[in-house]
């Protein structure tokens, strides 16, 4: 319990984090990325986690047991749904990855992301994980400049 | 409250507001211009100046409102090509590295406590030491690999050889259908020729001769041929595949 004024302790750890190259994410209910400064009601339902400051290179995604195929089976999953407004069909985006990866992988890929939280499955349809929507900044794999939310 | 004290609080808020958030939008600017008007004709003539200033202010986030609104139409409508141009144009190492770029993973902890630590210098500590036992005017020595034959430790399998017939099997099964299921040629008549089999195909695995993956939906492990030179093996539990069927 961290008592009403929680925010504080909250930023508190934030700056006692920083020099350590890790942050506090403040996280909304649909997974958008939020401010302190936010309304005290919207922060109530939002949740506050530690992340990389900086992006990690490849090699450190590679030394954390991530493979080359698989990051890149991540980027191609989530450009797609990201063109297709989040969501696509199982099938569709199946077959996206078959066209540019091996077969047998793709599967066993895809159910590890979705058991990792990457993508979701919602019906027949696969749509971005909750923590694509906290770990991944969207603007940026698109290419698009705006600013930053950490 | 007197104008003068409301005008700096308005400036104040506007500041304050710009500063905190990168969403322009979070200022009410109709608000502030609705009470703007309203103190207007109560403003003196040293107070127009702080009236100005904040107008002023108003003109800049409304200009950041128009970027904004122009950086995000942009997005709607470039974003999905984007998204699937470089689906299309980048190779795997640079998808991978599209997306390292733009995370920020979740911090995890791993790591060994004091108390397993300790738990595990309990359970070792607590190991009944092994003593072997030398029976009096025998004498310690090294066995040929004959006598371990003899004994019927040691088989006279020969690896290589093996090798070779499941490399011409699986190749055989690989042309036809591009995939071989593991236990159609992980099987045998008795427990050692499946264990063998496993063996040799670790060890072909291994040297990047094929790729061993799981398929969780049909519950089945597949050798493959390796993409690209990428090869991938998982561990395979033998467990109940003892005979052929």
């Amino acid at each position: 319990m961290l008592g009403e004024d929680y925010l504080e302790v909250v930023k508190a750890l934030k700056n006692a984090l920083e020099p350590f190259g890790l942050t506090v994410k403040v996280v909304g209910e649909n997974g958008e990325a939020l401010s302190f400064d936010e309304d005290k009601a919207v922060l109530r339902k939002a949740l506050f986690v530690v992340v990389l400051k900086e992006p990690p290179t490849l090699q450190e995604l590679k030394t954390s047991g991530w493979r080359i195929d698989d990051i890149a089976m991540l980027s191609v999953s989530l450009l797609y749904l990201l063109s297709r407004g989040g969501k696509a069909s199982r099938k569709e985006l199946l077959d996206i990855l078959y066209s540019k990866f091996g077969k047998w992988r793709v599967n066993y890929v895809v159910e590890r992301l979705i058991k990792l939280g990457y993508l979701e499955e919602e019906d027949e349809n696969i749509v971005i994980g909750w923590r694509s929507k906290i770990e991944i900044d969207f603007n940026k794999i698109l290419g698009i400049q705006t600013g930053s939310s950490l | 409250m007197s104008v003068k004290i409301r005008l700096r609080e308005l400036l104040e808020e506007l500041a304050e507001t710009a500063r905190r958030t990168s969403d322009p939008f979070k200022i009410d600017v109709k608000r502030v211009l609705d009470e703007l008007a309203e103190i207007l004709p109560m403003l003196k003539y040293e107070e127009m100046v702080l009236d100005a200033e904040i107008l002023s202010r108003v003109v800049e986030i409304i200009k950041e409102q128009e970027d904004w609104v122009k950086n995000r139409s942009a997005m709607l409508v470039l974003g999905p090509f984007i998204a699937l141009l470089k689906i299309a144009s980048l190779s795997k190492q640079e998808l991978a590295k599209e997306l390292a770029e733009a995370w920020h993973p979740i911090v995890e902890l791993e790591q060994i406590t004091w108390i397993d630590v300790f738990r595990a210098l309990n359970y070792l500590s607590a190991r009944r030491k092994f003593a072997l036992e030398i029976p009096e005017g025998k004498r310690v020595g090294v066995a040929s690999s004959s006598e371990l034959g003899e004994l019927g430790l040691l088989s006279e399998l020969d690896l290589e050889e093996e090798a070779k017939k499941l490399e011409k099997e699986i190749a055989e099964k690989l042309a036809e259908k591009g995939a071989v299921e593991y236990f159609e040629v992980v099987r045998g008549e008795s427990l050692s020729e499946v264990f063998v089999k496993a063996y040799v195909i670790s060890y072909l695995a291994t040297a990047g001769k094929y790729s061993i993956v799981y398929d969780p939906l049909r519950e089945k492990y597949y050798i493959v041929k390796p993409s690209n030179g990428d090869y991938h093996t998982v561990v395979v539990p033998l467990r109940g595949v003892l005979h052929s069927g």
